[in-house]
């Protein structure tokens, strides 16, 4: 159904007529190498790569032809890629570099990609996006870039030690990976970067206790997926103007109180880790500080123990519409969930993830458990997602229809009119 | 929505002197659009001199189709309360299929799609033609691009292997 017109036009060269910046837009979503290799399509193409914008320089897309295929060889394609990446950088028109981005896989030609980095600050980068570089080539005057807006560092700073000043005043987003922070840096970091909105830690070793920002509006704060029991836990949290927030908890928090200063937040995403450190006590209030969020996910394999301990103080969520459960056993635990259910007045929809039942301790008779009636009046969807593998499939539905029961006999709606039962 | 002007219609005027009708809500897609629109909101007669009328005319039907997607979403949303995730999964599906279909076009089109999308400014539209022109280009030998392009080779065979001499850190061969 190709669309035939212009058959007249139909072997014009279109493409090279198009201005520079537009050829600069789609050699951006190739790689550095690629763009290069357009220089021989025709004179106009020429020099076009000499001031392209935008740089994608990745070690395991670079393209080398060798005979033979053995460990000298790899060794060969690093030196021509370190190679590649230097000459490039060399010979490239001294524009702007709006966009640069490295995965080095940790290539320890230190001498040459010791300048690759500083280059590309110099050149009015805006995104920068290094990843697997090893920290001898990663320059600390990352930090202070004064046109940086986007940063990502995935596994390329591990400590933050050797950062003395934070100066970023454009950085609206910003991406650690892999990263040991301190108090010291998050401090720094507020101060340095006014205009912070967006601050994603991931995989990140908690080193630190208090974050205060007027400006960030998304926080992930989402560590490991269970608890190291070396990470420290955060205190305080004071973001007056966040509206989204991703954190990862130990449900036994360490005889601490988080205090979350968040009114604008909307959405809340928060991970229940298991922890294996049973000298902690059960002291939380987190629920306290998200309870004006219209959008709740709860999810992690800590989620039972969460809820048992938070239920006894937990608040009211008037404005929650969405709420999200994973991780929590439906057929053991489904009274804890009808509990919970009752500080959620308003709540719209309800989604819940079941991924099958491997409680070890086995829970007292159904029948002995009350489940409480569920009184919210505004609960138009409940969306049941279970795993293809999981036994109530196999079983015959055996299990879905206790399932159902539970639900029927927690309310005074008819779920089954409002049950939505998909399947992954 | 609190303005009741969504269904004001504007006229577009193309190149060669069509006139395509629309509702101000798809033209508003467009960001020059959008923007001459809120700097004179009186304007009904817009005359686009830099887009011909075929490619205007494909201009407006992925604006249309996009401006029906989000509503549709929106509807349901309101509908339900919230969007149950399967259906949205679905819809953004659909749409995106729809987008693959829309862009079989020869690459004239696509280049000329290219240019409007980017003097009227759809976001959109420029990342689609973009990412399908780049993709006509990847992992592609010289050769296949200008074949696919219709690039005429003006470059003599020494001039070429001259270029290739001198750049020979970014071509795949082993020393």
């Amino acid at each position: 159904m190709e669309r035939a017109r212009n058959s007249r036009r139909g072997d014009m060269d279109m493409i090279s007529s198009l201005p520079d910046c537009l050829i600069h837009i789609i050699m951006s979503f190739l790689t550095a190498q690629e763009a290069v290799q357009t220089c021989v399509l025709s004179k106009r193409w020429k020099n076009l790569w000499i001031s392209l914008p935008f740089l994608d320089f990745d070690l395991l897309k670079f393209k080398y032809n060798s005979e033979s295929e053995d460990g000298v060889s790899e060794r060969n394609r690093v030196d021509m890629f370190v190679g590649f990446v230097s000459t490039m950088l060399l010979l490239r028109e001294p524009c702007d570099l709006h966009k640069f981005r490295l995965a080095g896989y940790y290539v320890s030609h230190f001498d040459f990609m010791r300048s690759w980095i500083p280059y590309a600050l110099k050149h009015n980068l805006q995104v920068l996006n290094i990843v697997h570089v090893h920290e001898c080539s990663v320059s600390p005057s990352i930090f202070t870039c004064a046109s940086l807006v986007d940063a990502s560092l995935g596994y390329a700073v591990k400590s933050v030690r050797n950062i003395k000043v934070i100066n970023l005043p454009c950085l609206r987003r910003l991406s650690l990976k892999g990263t040991h922070i301190n108090q010291h840096f998050v401090d720094k970091l507020f101060w340095g970067c006014p205009v912070l909105e967006f601050l994603n830690l991931e995989q990140c070793h908690r080193d630190f206790s208090i974050i205060n920002s007027q400006s960030l509006k998304y926080l992930n704060a989402r560590t490991w997926s269970y608890c190291r029991g070396t990470d420290k836990r955060m205190d305080l949290i004071n973001t007056p103007n966040l509206l989204s927030f991703c954190d990862s908890i130990c449900p036994n928090l360490c005889g601490q109180k988080l205090l979350l200063k968040m009114p604008s937040l909307t959405s809340a995403t928060i991970y229940m880790a298991q922890c294996h450190f049973n000298w902690c006590e059960n002291k939380n209030s987190i629920l306290i500080g998200l309870s004006n969020v219209q959008n709740l996910k709860l999810s992690g394999l800590g989620i039972k123990e969460f809820l048992e301990t938070e239920l006894s103080h937990c608040p009211e969520f008037a404005k929650a519409k969405d709420l999200s459960v994973d991780g929590l056993c439906l057929s053991c635990h489904f009274y804890i969930l009808a509990s919970f259910l009752n500080h959620f007045p308003n709540l719209e929809k309800l989604s819940l993830y079941y991924s099958g039942c491997s409680c070890k301790v086995q829970v007292p008779a159904k029948n002995s458990l009350k489940i409480v009636p569920f009184k919210g009046k505004k609960l138009k969807t409940v969306e049941v997602t279970f795993s293809k593998s999981d036994k109530l499939f196999s079983s015959g539905g055996e299990e879905y229809a206790g399932l159902h029961q539970d639900f029927e006999s927690s309310d005074q709606h008819d779920w089954s009119m409002l049950l939505d039962i998909c399947c992954l | 929505m609190a303005r009741s002007s969504t269904e004001n219609m504007i006229t577009l005027m193309s190149s060669d002197g069509e006139e395509f009708m629309v509702t101000e809500k798809v033209a508003r897609e467009c960001t020059t659009i959008r923007n001459m629109l809120e700097d004179d909101c009186v304007i009904t007669n817009i005359p686009l001199p830099n887009v011909t009328s075929d490619i205007l005319s494909m201009v407006i039907e992925y604006c249309m189709e996009h401006v029906a997607a989000a509503e549709k979403a929106a509807a349901e949303t309101a509908e339900k309360g919230s969007s149950s995730a399967p259906a949205a999964a679905k819809a953004n599906k659909d749409l995106e299929e729809w987008d693959k279909a829309f862009m079989n076009v020869d690459v004239y089109t696509l280049c000329d799609l290219i240019l409007a999308a980017n003097y009227l400014n759809v976001s959109g539209l420029l990342d689609l033609t973009i990412q399908t022109a780049a993709n006509l280009i990847k992992g592609k030998s010289p050769e296949q691009i200008r074949k696919t392009f219709h690039i005429q080779n003006d470059l003599s065979l020494e001039e070429e292997e001259k270029i290739r001499s001198q750049t020979p850190w970014a071509f795949e061969k082993s020393e």
